[in-house]
C-alpha cells in the first residue's frame, strides 16, 4: 500500500473484520489462559518475600511482625518502623548501594507497595499496584526484584494443563 | 540539482528524531493503566517511514528508536526483548501493506501493535525469567488495540494531508534532477 492508496481510501475497510476478529480471538485465548482458569490462590496472605537476582533474601509475616533476611543482605536491606503497623524497607539491588528499591509494608491492611526506586525514568515498578491479594505480585524488572505474597500458590501457565 | 535520496534521507532522520523524542517524553509519564504499557506515539513515525520513504527506512529508524531510546532512558537491557517484538511487528504490517492492499493502515497498525505487545511481553518473561509477569499479557493485548488505532489514525490522517508533491517527491526515482 503506498500513500496514493491511503489518501484516496477510508480508514476502515471490510476486510479489516478478519484481522480484528483474529486480535479477538487472541485476546479471549490470553483471558482464558492466564486470567480466568489458571490455578487461582484462594490461600491466606500471611505475607510477602522479596526475590533478587532469583534469590530469597527477605520475608515478613504480617501477623508476627517479625522478619528473616539472608546473612549476605543485612547489609542491603534498611528497616525503618513508622509505627502503626506501617515498616519502609529499602533494598538495595547492588553491593555498591547505588540502585534500590523502597517498599512500604502496611501490616494492618496486609499490603505492600514500592514507592520509589532509581530503576529507570519510567519507573514502572513505583506505579504497580499494590500487592494485596495472594496473587497479585511487584516486579522492578531492571533491579531484577520481585515481590511476591507468602503461601501465593502462584504457578505459571503450563500448556495443556 | 536535488538529489532525491538526499531529500528521503532528511526526512527519514526527521522522523527517526522525533521518534527517539516522543519515545523519551512516553517514558516520563506513568504507564498506562497496566505497568509497562505505552500509548506507542513513537510508532507513528516509524509507521510514516514505511508509507511514506520505505520499507528499508521503516527498519531502520526502529533500530535506531529502540537503540537510542534504551540508552537514553537507562534501561539498556530492554533492547532485548524491545527490538525483536518491534523487528516481527514491522514486518507483518509491511506484508500485511504490501501483499494484500485490502486492509486499512489503522487495522494494520493495530495487529502490529498487538503482536508487538505480545510478543515483547513473551521475550521479556522468558529471557528475565519473570514468567509471572504472564499474567498482565491479555490486558497488555488490550492496551496494544487502544494504541494501534490511535497510532494508526494518526498515520492516516498525517498521509491524508501531506502534500502530494511532496510525498510523489520522496518517492520518485533515486536519480538526480534538474531544477
Amino acid at each position: 500500500m503506498n500513500f496514493e492508496q491511503i489518501k484516496t481510501s477510508k480508514p476502515f475497510k471490510i476486510f479489516d473484520l478478519f484481522l480484528y476478529c483474529f486480535i479477538l480471538i487472541l485476546v479471549v485465548v490470553l483471558f482464558s489462559v492466564f486470567v480466568f482458569f489458571p490455578a487461582n490462590a484462594n490461600l491466606v496472605n500471611s505475607g510477602f518475600k522479596v526475590i533478587l537476582h532469583d534469590k530469597q533474601i527477605f520475608t515478613f509475616d504480617y501477623h508476627t511482625h517479625t522478619y528473616s533476611l539472608l546473612p549476605d543482605y543485612t547489609d542491603l536491606i534498611d528497616i525503618e518502623d513508622l509505627g502503626e503497623g506501617i515498616y519502609n524497607i529499602k533494598i538495595f539491588t547492588d553491593q555498591n548501594k547505588s540502585q534500590y528499591n523502597l517498599l512500604t509494608v502496611d501490616s494492618k491492611s496486609k499490603s505492600i507497595r514500592v514507592t520509589d526506586a532509581n530503576c529507570s525514568i519510567s519507573k514502572d515498578c513505583v506505579h504497580m499496584k499494590e500487592l494485596k491479594n495472594s496473587d497479585d505480585l511487584l516486579i522492578c524488572a531492571p533491579h531484577k526484584l520481585k515481590v511476591l505474597p507468602l503461601n501465593s500458590g502462584y504457578k505459571p501457565p503450563v500448556t495443556g494443563e | 540539482m536535488k538529489n532525491v535520496r538526499l531529500i528521503k534521507l532528511t526526512f527519514a532522520g526527521m522522523l527517526a528524531t522525533l521518534s527517539i523524542l516522543s519515545f523519551l517524553l512516553e517514558s516520563l509519564f506513568p504507564p498506562l493503566f497496566i505497568p509497562g504499557s505505552r500509548m506507542g506515539i513513537s510508532n507513528v513515525f516509524i509507521l510514516l517511514a514505511v508509507v511514506v520513504t520505505g520499507n528499508v527506512y521503516g527498519f531502520a529508524i526502529l533500530t535506531v528508536k529502540v537503540i537510542v531510546g534504551s540508552l537514553f532512558s537507562g534501561n539498556i537491557s530492554s533492547i532485548m526483548y524491545s527490538l525483536p517484538a518491534g523487528l516481527i511487528a514491522l514486518t507483518i504490517q509491511i506484508i500485511l501493506l504490501n501483499f494484500s492492499k485490502r486492509f486499512s493502515i489503522i487495522a494494520v497498525s493495530v495487529i502490529g501493535a498487538v503482536i508487538n505487545t505480545v510478543v515483547q511481553n513473551t521475550v521479556f518473561c522468558l529471557v528475565t525469567g519473570m514468567t509471572e509477569f504472564f499474567v498482565y499479557l491479555p490486558y497488555l493485548a488490550l492496551t496494544g488495540i487502544l494504541a494501534g488505532v490511535i497510532v494508526g489514525f494518526a498515520v492516516y490522517l498525517i498521509v491524508k494531508y501531506l502534500p502530494t508533491t511532496f510525498l510523489q517527491k520522496l518517492n520518485s526515482q533515486d536519480k538526480i534532477s534538474e531544477d
